[in-house]
Order: C-alpha cells, then structure tokens, then sequence
C-alpha cells in the first residue's frame, strides 16, 4: 500500500512516515492524522510514480 | 511512489523520466490523492470485493489535482447477472450441507447455459455470476434458460441484463454499465429477466418479446431507466 495512505489503516492515530531522498540521501518526514496533514519536511518534497498506475487491476500492485 | 526533498532533486535523480511527470506532484497533494475513498475504506469488510467500485474516485482524485490519465481500456459488452431469490432464507431453511449441494447444483447449471450460449463468467457474486456476452440475444436466451431450469432443483433466480462499454481490469470488468446491469438484476423479480432499453434495442429483430417495466431509478446511477421484462 502507498505510504501516503497507509493512515487509513491507524484511524484517528498520528502516522509519520519517514523516507529518504533518492538523489541525495536526505530525509523526508510526512505526519498525518486522518484527513489533516500535520507536517511535510521539507515543504518541497515531491512524490513521484514512474507508472501510470491508476489503470491497475485494484487489489494488486500498487494499491497494495 | 518515490519521495524527493525537491522536483529539482527529482530531475536531478539518474532514473529520472521527464515523458512521465504527469506524475510528479507535491507530497501534499499525493497524501489528498490518497484520501480517495479507494484508500479510506481499506479496513471495510467488503474492500476487495468493491474496490473496482472505487477506482474511478481515485482518478477524479488525480484529475481534480490537475493529472491527466490514459484511457482505460473499454470493451463494448452485453453483461448478465444472475441471483438466487431469498437465498439466506432458503440456506436456513435447508441446512448447510443440503445448500452447499444445492449450490453446486445452481452453478453447474449456469454454468452449462453459459457455455451453451457463449458467454464467459466474469465472476461469482454472491449467490449468483456476473457474466459478459458479445451478443445481447444470447446473454438474454442464457438468462431465460437459466431462469427455466432452476425452478428443478427447487431455486429461482432474478436476473438484469445491460449492454454498454465496459472497462476491462484484468480478467474483471467494471465501469458504469456493470453497475447498471447489477442494479437492473436487483429490480428483477423472481424467475424474470429485466433488460435495459440499450439491450432491448440492440435485440430488435431477434424474435424476443418483452413488456414495459416502466421507469426506475437505479440507485447510485444518475436518471431514469426504462426497463422491460422478458415475455418470450
């Protein structure tokens, strides 16, 4: 499953999602609690999905 | 999904792709992208069985932050739906082992009328199939001749027919006109076949009668729908 959604799965929970920078190393950090985004370090941070992924068979892939 | 501290490390990065960056986005906007239904309801029972059902939430999700997607691919299709009539009623009535017997009974049989006019089974639905054809005259031959021959085995049967583009996922369909099908078969009274008018009128000619069923409203599915009974 996408680390961005995974909060779904902790409903009314704080969830951090910690990650690194592909180019650099450097870390990431997305806290989120439900609908509300708490905090993105740094604010710039991007996400990239190298596939058209929406034209998926649901329930495999990347919705897992 | 891959995370970078900025687009400028993105483009930066070896494997990076420019002809893709429909998909590249502000880690903001993908955590509101992953707030689709698709992702909410993840701890809901019945999320695989709907999670085609929520597919397209999730690319309006993508639209509405500006992503263009590819077409999905799209199949014109004649979809059935069959479903045993008070199914849990009869389970209990019955017991276990006589209803999984006769279970199997119900399924050798749709399955034999498939064959026999062509269609393929998409999928189980409960106590009944989801099944496409590419000829609507057969998918309501199939449907009647499934609907005849269950009352021998002590069942009936209520079935909705509907022909439109379909969206192929997989060996699944889905798309509106599946969703159509399956709530015309909701409507569908016991031993009936209720088709749509795009079936009906695709069928002129075959020698199939009907009569008018009047207009419904097929929940979830925006206005009305004149549906029609199989006669003959």
């Amino acid at each position: 499953m996408e680390s961005l959604a995974v909060r779904w799965l902790f409903p009314g929970q704080e969830v951090v999602v910690e990650s690194r920078c592909l180019d650099c190393g450097e870390s990431i950090r997305v806290r989120t609690r439900d609908e509300e985004i708490l905090e993105i370090n740094p604010e710039t941070a991007v996400g990239y999905m190298p596939s058209p992924f929406a034209t998926s068979r649901a329930g495999s892939g990347a919705f897992n | 999904m891959n995370l970078f501290r900025s687009e400028e490390h993105l483009t930066r990065w070896l494997n990076y792709f420019h002809a893709v960056d429909d998909y590249v986005m502000p880690a903001g906007d993908w955590a509101k992208v992953f707030s689709a239904t698709m992702f909410r309801r993840r701890l809901e029972p019945d999320y695989l069985a709907r999670a085609s059902e929520y597919l397209e939430d999730y690319r309006q999700a993508l639209r509405a932050m500006g992503k263009t997607l590819p077409a999905p691919d799209r199949v014109m299709s004649t979809v059935l739906f069959t479903d045993i009539v008070d199914s849990t009623r009869q389970a209990a009535h019955v017991g276990d082992s006589e209803w999984r017997a006769l279970l199997k009974r119900h399924n050798d049989i749709a399955r034999n009328q498939l064959a026999h006019f062509g269609g393929r089974e998409i999928k189980q639905t409960g106590d009944g199939f989801l099944s496409a054809f590419d000829s609507p005259t057969r998918a309501i031959r199939c449907a009647t001749a499934i609907c005849r021959a269950m009352p021998n085995i002590g069942l009936q049967v209520r079935a909705g027919v509907h022909s439109g583009e379909c969206e192929v996922i997989g060996d699944d369909l889905g798309g509106i006109a599946v969703h159509i099908g399956a709530r015309i078969g909701a409507v569908a009274g016991p031993n009936e076949v209720l088709v749509s008018q795009t079936a009906k009128d695709a069928v002129t000619g075959s020698g199939i009668s009907f009569d008018d069923r009047g207009a419904h409203n097929l929940k979830g599915v925006p206005g009305q729908w004149q549906l029609y009974v199989v006669v003959s």
